[in-house]
This record gives C-alpha cells, sequence and structure tokens, in this order.
C-alpha cells in the first residue's frame, strides 16, 4: 500500500510548543562498531506526558548510546481510535513496550510512524506490524530500511532474526513536499517532512492539543548535533530545518 | 580554514569546540565508540560537508 495522504475523523487543534523528545542515533553502520546493549535487563519506564500522551523509555545507563534511555523514546498517544506510536525502538524491546501499552490501554496499536531509518527507531517495525500497526515513514526511509544492515550491526542489536524481514518495510510513505494529517481520536497529529539532516528521511511528528513534537534525532541531548552522512544527513538541513520544530 | 588550504586532520586538531566539550554530554568521547556526536566527529563531518560545497 502506497498513500500520500490519510485523513481520519476531524478534531480540534491545539496550540503548538516543543517538547524535546530526541531519540537517540548511535549506530553508524559505516563504522561498524556497534555497542552490547544488555536488552534482557533494560526496563520501560511509561511517563504521562498529557491526559492522552505518553513516552516509554527504556532504563537509563543500560545502553552505552542512550544514556539516560535507552533505546531513545516511543512517544503513544491513546484514545478511543486505539494507539498511535511513534518510533518502534530496538526490536528486541518490542514485546516489553508493547506490554508498556497495554498497561496503558487496551486498543489495538494501530499506527507507527518512523522518524527516520535508524534501527533505534524501526528494529521494532516487524514485531509492531504483526500486532497489526500500519507503519509510517518518509520513503526514503522506506528505501533505506530495504537494504539490509551488515550482519554484524544486526547481530549486535538483536535485529539479525528480523533483518530481512519484509514486515519492516513502512506501508505507507511520504515525500518531502507532502503533508499528512492524521484527525485521531481529539488529537491532531501533523506529519512533518524535513529537509534532509539527521538523515535524509526525517520526519517530524507533532501532536497539536498534546502540545508535543517529536523530532527524532533532529535535535539529541547527548553530543554534539549527530548528522548522519552516510545516509543523506547535512548540517545545513539542521540549520534549515530548525523552523520545522517551531 | 578550508579556504586557507587547511586539511580535515589540521582542522579536527584545532579543536574549535573545546570551549563547549565539556558543557555537551558526550562530547569528548572518542570516535571509535561512534557513541554520541564527539567533538572530532562533528567538526570532521562538519568539513566534510563544507568543502564538498568549495
Amino acid at each position: 500500500m502506497h498513500s500520500e495522504k490519510v485523513n481520519f475523523k476531524a478534531g480540534p487543534c491545539g496550540i503548538l510548543a516543543l517538547i524535546s523528545l530526541s531519540m537517540f542515533c548511535v549506530l553508524d553502520t559505516t563504522r561498524a562498531q556497534a555497542p552490547v546493549i544488555p536488552f534482557a535487563s533494560i526496563e520501560i519506564i511509561t511517563t504521562q506526558l498529557t491526559p492522552h500522551f505518553y513516552a516509554l523509555t527504556g532504563t537509563s545507563n543500560t545502553d552505552p548510546g542512550h544514556p539516560e534511555a535507552a533505546g531513545g523514546r516511543v512517544g503513544v498517544l491513546v484514545g478511543e481510535d486505539g494507539v498511535f506510536m511513534v518510533d518502534g525502538s530496538y526490536a528486541p524491546l518490542s514485546e516489553k513496550i508493547a506490554a508498556a501499552i497495554r498497561k496503558i490501554s487496551p486498543k489495538p496499536i494501530r499506527f507507527l510512524v518512523n522518524t527516520h531509518e535508524h534501527p533505534d527507531h524501526t528494529g521494532g517495525n516487524p514485531n509492531f506490524a504483526r500486532m497489526g500497526a500500519i507503519v509510517i515513514a518518509r520513503q526514503e526511509t522506506r528505501d533505506a530500511l530495504a537494504q539490509p544492515l551488515p550482519p554484524a550491526v544486526a547481530a549486535a542489536i538483536g535485529n539479525a532474526a528480523l533483518n530481512n524481514d519484509s514486515a519492516r518495510l513502512p506501508v505507507l510513505t511520504c515525500n518531502l513536499t507532502d503533508k499528512i494529517r492524521f484527525y485521531f481520536d481529539d488529537e491532531t497529529i501533523d506529519l512533518l517532512p524535513v529537509v534532509p539532516c539527521h538523515t535524509n528521511g526525517d520526519l517530524m511528528i507533532r501532536f497539536e492539543k498534546a502540545d508535543v513534537i517529536m523530532i527524532g534525532d533532529f535535535y539529541r541531548n547527548y553530543g554534539y548535533p549527530f548528522v548522519d552522512p552516510s545516509h543523506g544527513g547535512t548540517y545545513k538541513g539542521v540549520i534549515d530545518g530548525r523552523k520545522y520544530a517551531q | 580554514m578550508i579556504a586557507t588550504g587547511k586539511t580535515k586532520q589540521e582542522v579536527v586538531a584545532a579543536r574549535l569546540t573545546a570551549n563547549y566539550d565539556n558543557r555537551v554530554p558526550g562530547g569528548t568521547r572518542p570516535l571509535p565508540a561512534g557513541l554520541g556526536t564527539s567533538a572530532d566527529r562533528f567538526v570532521g563531518n562538519l568539513y566534510d560537508e563544507l568543502n564538498t560545497k568549495q
């Protein structure tokens, strides 16, 4: 399935502000020096940001590349329409993340949006797709995911079994000029394609009423600004892309 | 520095971000680990991007 615009039922608008929910990508696959992550010891911590929006994070100081929160942050909007997720974290954390979501809502996970291609954001794609989620991303992200990770990297992040799984690929994609708006429960969600910055397929997700924007690795609170030139990222884009987060 | 012919190694060695490195979490981590974006990686990548446009 490929579509460029999706609309569901109407909902109100809210005031926007930036809440940095930076997610980290630490695996530069061109360097192929993958960290060892003790997935079994990672627990998922749920933080409620608004009445219907939650951030899920892994235990701190367990993932070398995400000192503050293993696997970065997963955004979860819940309501009568179901669950809307942003980013899928590492594959080995999918069951724990799903369990944490079930504690929030018994509703099905209907959508999973990837902010970009890196495996700490997309590793869980096939697992959540099998749970029924429609995976959405930039076309550039799908194109990148179509290229399996180097085996050593995939193994190091617990992704080896899913490295060639077709369910890892987003089934709904958009391009840089597309504007996608979801009306999901009482929320308006805008998918905002960004000029090449962290990668060439970055997507910000703005929840209007919740007053939350998830910006992937466009900004990180660990290290200097991270551009992945091997996947089309540019510092010029980081500068130009600031307007998307305002 | 690029315009004056400095190499990437010379620009990285100049430690242009030294005043900020201790204020950026992970800023001083060595490159090989690939964890976070160290000062060297940041400056090196920036050099590459700007040098391409010369």
